[in-house]
């Protein structure tokens, strides 16, 4: 048996001696060349001039290949600073908005809540006759300087914006001037003009418009001869005071 | 001592000089620049007459906006007019003609007063010639001298007071 094997490895070597020759010399080739295309681009990565011109005639290659990628991760990079900035802004809100303790508020021990200087603040409602710019009746939670004057521009200028921008049974709603907002109630020959300070909330809005309604209601009559013929005012007033007074305490209470 | 209050409406072509008259009789609290945006500057002043008090609110009616849609809006609810007019200008004495015909015919109850104002050039060589003797006016005033334009005001609110049914009575 060994015989035979022996004699196999005899026959093939004499067969495929020349195979072997020519596969070493094949590799021997290959070798050389691929030393010297390494070197050769080794050589080109160390010539900065080599290398960016190679880069810059792939340019339309490389952009195809790393564009998608790059987008998506530039796309993932921005959403990524825009929730880290979303976060940011809503810690900082929830930090101004909180309730702020001054232990040592110039050695007081005293406390503010920045929330609260916020909240809108009922100052004046004037009721004013629609046509005419008249004041009917005030109430003054800090006085303006004649409110006479100021319902005539109030009216002034309601009638000049309806005019103006002519939309049919519209009426102008609100004055907004930067802490100052002057809310308008409109019924038929009579308005109110509520202003007040702070921002302009839902709530706010809902509970003082149920008052004007009320009020309304209240003194129907007394407000159609107001509005339309001689009225004394100093009547009217008072009871304004009196009605909105008790709204006034009750949105501060809140 | 009655006191009454009435809204006052001020009407006159450009340049008579309407704004200059309301600041010769009223302390100004808006500036004119209300003129020239939204085409009118409400002023108070107060005018004491013998048995009662008249709290008269001036509206200064811009005349770019002479008889537009908006002038008529600021007539609402007026107890008296006063219409003026430049002596030195007769076309805008015919102006105020046409305007008073129209409101009396729109506003029967409104009191009318009617101002020949620039008394202070009645005189004056360039214009002498021009100022008509045919012009019917209440009184002739001058916003730069102030001749006769605190009485112009105590007319239009005596005419108010003998006609109430516009005005608001206040008892303090």
């Amino acid at each position: 048996m060994t015989t035979q094997n022996d004699s196999f490895d005899q026959l093939r070597s004499i067969l495929l001696s020349k195979d072997k020759e020519e596969m070493y010399e094949i590799n021997n080739n290959l070798r050389v060349e691929l030393i010297n295309e390494i070197n050769s681009i080794k050589s080109q990565l160390n010539d900065p001039v080599l290398f960016s011109q190679k880069i810059e005639g792939a340019r339309p290659q490389i952009i195809d290949i790393l564009g998608p990628v790059m987008g998506r991760m530039i796309r993932k990079y921005l959403q990524s600073e825009i929730e880290k900035l979303n976060d940011s802004i809503q810690q900082s809100k929830e930090r101004l908005f909180a309730k702020v303790t001054w232990k040592n508020w110039f050695g007081g021990g005293g406390s503010f809540d920045l929330k609260s200087m916020n909240a809108p603040r009922l100052l004046e409602i004037l009721l004013i006759n629609k046509e005419s710019g008249l004041l009917i009746g005030k109430y003054s939670k800090e006085e303006i300087s004649d409110p006479d004057v100021v319902a005539g521009m109030f009216t002034a200028i309601k009638s000049f914006v309806e005019t103006v921008f002519d939309q049919g049974s519209h009426e102008l709603g609100l004055i907004d001037y930067s802490d100052h907002k002057i809310l308008l109630q409109t019924y038929g020959s009579y308005y109110y003009a509520i202003i007040f300070s702070g921002v302009n909330k839902a709530s706010f809005k809902e509970v003082v418009l149920a008052e004007v309604g009320l009020f309304s209601e209240k003194h129907l009559i007394q407000l159609q001869q107001g509005a339309v013929s001689n009225y004394e005012i100093s009547d009217l007033t008072a009871q304004m005071e009196n009605h909105f007074d008790k709204l006034c305490k009750r949105l501060e209470q809140k | 001592m009655q006191e009454i209050r009435a809204k006052v409406v001020l009407i006159g072509s450009i340049g008579v000089g309407k704004t200059s008259v309301v600041e010769r009789f009223v302390h100004r609290k808006f500036s004119n620049n209300y003129l020239s945006t939204i085409g009118v500057r409400v002023d108070s002043a107060e005018v004491k007459l013998a048995d009662a008090k008249v709290k008269l609110l001036i509206w200064d009616l811009a005349g770019e906006l002479y008889l537009s849609e908006q002038y008529n809006q600021y007539l609402n609810g007026s107890a008296g007019a006063i219409l003026i007019y430049d002596i030195t200008r007769p076309d805008t004495y015919d102006e105020i003609q046409s305007v008073a015909k129209a409101i009396s015919k729109e506003y029967p109850a409104l009191s009318l007063v009617i101002l020949a104002n620039k008394s202070d050039l009645r005189d004056d060589p360039q214009y002498r010639d021009g100022i008509s003797d045919d012009h019917k006016f209440d009184y002739m005033t001058s916003a730069k001298t102030g001749e006769k334009v605190e009485m112009a005001f105590q007319k239009i609110a005596q005419n108010i007071l003998e006609n109430t049914s516009h005005v608001k009575t206040i008892e303090r």
